[in-house]
């Protein structure tokens, strides 16, 4: 039977390089989507610029129940135009659709070969060689 | 000074006291046990009711 | 020097088990029902408030199959970790890693939003009472500081202090429910005059699924105090259904609150949803009364995380799959002092980053990424140790209709995400994907095989 794997221990100094690498990722993986926001931000801007006019609460489409209780609410129809307005973009981009599934897919699918073939390894140490 | 600056104080020594409690006292800890007995909790160890077989017995 | 240390003289160092099923009961509840004072309400964003009705249910049926097949799995792997711990023993390193970090990850964030909210509400209070110029900031890093002092000092106090204020936060729910006179509409709800038809068509409803989560997210972290519960095996069962029949009450009881009283575009970017319902009926007590369950509802959600994260950082590190460091226990509080004080910093750093919708979107996609894991884990389970070669605490009826449904779910959340929130979901992927291959390349060498499988079960068919 072959022997079994001893890892190498790992100083001190490695493994704060190592806590600090996951903290790096993390903390990137937090700030990439903005850069995509900052972008769509601008676009919001300049839409919105182009909407402005005078907003009543019939032209915000709000029935006298849904009135009384913005007015409840501290809102008067300019200030609540903004939150009526703004909508989301459901259009579906399929390319952008398409890289989303291959990418969680794919990470799905090397996830479960990867640890196959390590998990084999373990339950041939654990179970083969005592 | 007013009743929300006092608290304002009191909320960031109240933090600034705990926290440096705890690492005064994982400190200690470091210097006084040995770092082997620190980590030597086994999962599944000493422990006779949770784990798969031995639960027959239990439960009979 | 390292003669005078104190060492392993006598028995190995473990964790206390002091806990029973209302603890566990209070462990999930408590971190998910901050969910019902603020965020659930995004749904109504994404999608109206029928919508957010709808996506209540389905992701409930989500979550009570997560909830059954987790109770397998945890009556029978019960160790801190959770379902990492699972993972590990039945799918093997590198999933178990990610779900590792899905764990830390999704509570870590979680706790930083907790921690946030009561930022908030202190400010909103002061408002109330004239000052109108406070900083948050003192209130956050207190927020987090004190609850990871409660759980470096020990479980028992931590998960009891839970028990209390969550509690006192769902019966809030409750007296709040009675007061707005539910069986008469039009005398204080006016759901007729308010709901609307769907803004969006369905395609809304399946956007709204993604906050939909935020009604239960975190139940599925009873499974990390197994190795302090007393009989885990019944316990965390019994705390986790327990825990999720509760929250589907909560649930719609706060929908039918908050949907009679709010129109659709305001409740949909609400910060504080249920205490503005409060406010709208006009009653200083309930005004009060929403504060405090609110705060309550954010405290004990934050000191579940803590609890939950540092458990999973520790096992990590106990692994070796973190560096052996986090891998201690305090020889006198018995918890895992080192992960819960490394944690402090990071929870601290995420709530001052100011990016508050895309921390909570972490949060849930880490969240359903584990709940994907654990269709493959059920599958697997029942392949490898068919029913009868080891015995389970908990049998989940119907397989594999649960994890069939529950991998269908899963699907459309992450297709809810990607409507909106497309380019958080593809960044989050980036991280685990990265951390993933420097797991493989760099890591896992560190890590030791066998030992790495702990139950005492018989060889895994197939295998």
């Amino acid at each position: 039977m072959n022997k079994n794997y001893t890892p190498p221990n790992q100083g001190m100094f490695g493994q704060i390089f190592d806590t600090i690498l996951v903290l790096v990722l993390v903390y990137s993986s937090l700030m990439l989507p903005l850069l995509f926001k900052a972008a769509a931000k601008a676009e919001d801007a300049a839409a919105a610029a182009a909407t402005a006019v005078k907003a009543t609460w019939e032209s915000l489409g709000q029935n006298a129940v849904q009135q009384a209780q913005w007015i409840k609410l501290g809102y008067d129809p300019d200030k609540a135009a903004s939150l009526i307005n703004s909508r989301f973009d459901y259009t579906i981009d399929p390319v952008m659709l398409i890289i989303t599934i291959v990418v969680v897919g794919g990470y799905f699918w090397f996830m479960l070969k990867v640890s196959d073939k390590e998990y084999r390894e373990v339950i041939r140490e654990k179970f083969d060689n005592k | 000074m007013g009743f929300w600056d006092i608290l304002v104080y009191v909320t960031w020594s109240l933090s600034a006291t705990m926290l440096i409690w705890m690492l005064v006292d994982a400190f200690m800890i470091s210097s006084q046990y040995d770092e082997a007995y620190l980590m030597s909790s086994r999962e599944g160890s000493e422990d006779e009711v949770v784990h798969g077989v031995h639960m027959d017995k239990e439960m009979t | 020097m390292a003669s005078e240390k104190i060492s392993s003289s006598s028995k190995p160092i473990a964790m206390l088990k002091v806990l029973n099923p209302f603890h566990i009961w209070a462990l999930g509840v408590g971190i998910v029902l901050v969910g019902e004072f603020m965020g659930w309400n995004f749904t109504v964003g994404k999608g109206g408030a029928y919508a957010s009705l709808i996506a209540c249910w389905v992701i409930g049926l989500l979550y009570t199959c997560v909830a059954m097949i987790d109770s397998e799995v945890t009556s029978t792997v019960a160790a801190a970790g959770g379902q990492y711990t699972q993972a590990k023993h039945i799918i093997g390193p590198l999933m178990a890693f990610n779900v590792g970090l899905y764990l830390v990850m999704a509570y870590t964030m979680l706790c930083a939003a907790d921690a946030l909210v009561v930022g908030d509400l202190m400010k909103s209070g002061a408002e109330v009472m004239g000052y109108t110029s406070l900083d948050t900031k003192p209130f956050v890093v207190l927020t987090v500081v004190f609850l990871a002092w409660l759980n470096y000092r020990g479980v028992f106090a931590t998960l009891t202090l839970n028990l209390v204020i969550t509690f006192l936060a769902f019966m809030s729910l409750v007296v709040l429910f009675f007061s707005v006179d539910p069986l008469h509409q039009g005398v204080v709800l006016q759901h007729e005059g308010l709901l609307t038809d769907l803004p969006y068509g369905w395609i809304g409803v399946v956007a709204s699924l993604q906050f939909g989560m935020w009604y239960y997210l975190g139940i599925e972290g009873t499974c990390q105090a197994a190795e302090e519960v007393r009989s885990a095996g019944r316990s965390i069962p019994l705390g986790t259904m327990g825990g999720m029949m509760t929250l589907l009450v909560a649930a719609t009881i706060t929908w039918f609150v908050a949907a009679g009283l709010m129109p659709w575009q305001y409740l949909g970017q609400a910060v504080t949803p249920m205490y503005d319902a409060a406010t709208l009926l006009g009653s200083s007590q309930l005004q009060l009364m929403l504060f405090v369950a609110t705060a309550f509802a954010a405290i004990a959600s934050a000191n579940g995380c803590i609890n939950d994260a540092s458990r999973a950082w520790f096992s990590l590190g106990r692994d070796r799959y973190m560096p052996v460091f986090f891998g201690a226990i305090h020889p006198k509080y018995r918890t895992p002092y080192r992960s819960v004080l490394f944690l402090v910093p990071i929870a601290i750093s995420f709530a001052f980053t100011g990016l508050l919708d895309q921390v909570i979107t972490f949060s849930i996609l880490s969240g359903l990424l584990s709940y994907t894991f654990m269709t493959f884990n059920m599958i697997k389970f029942r392949k490898m140790w068919p029913l009868g070669s080891i015995h389970r605490g908990y049998i989940h009826p119907f397989h594999p209709i649960p994890a069939i449904t529950l991998l269908t779910l899963c699907c459309a959340t992450y297709f809810a995400t990607f409507l909106g929130y497309g380019a958080s979901l593809l960044s989050i992927m980036a991280f685990y994907i990265l951390a993933s291959i420097w797991f493989v390349l760099r890591r896992y060498k560190y890590v030791k095989r066998a030992d790495q499988f702990t139950m005492p079960w018989p060889r895994p068919k197939g295998y």
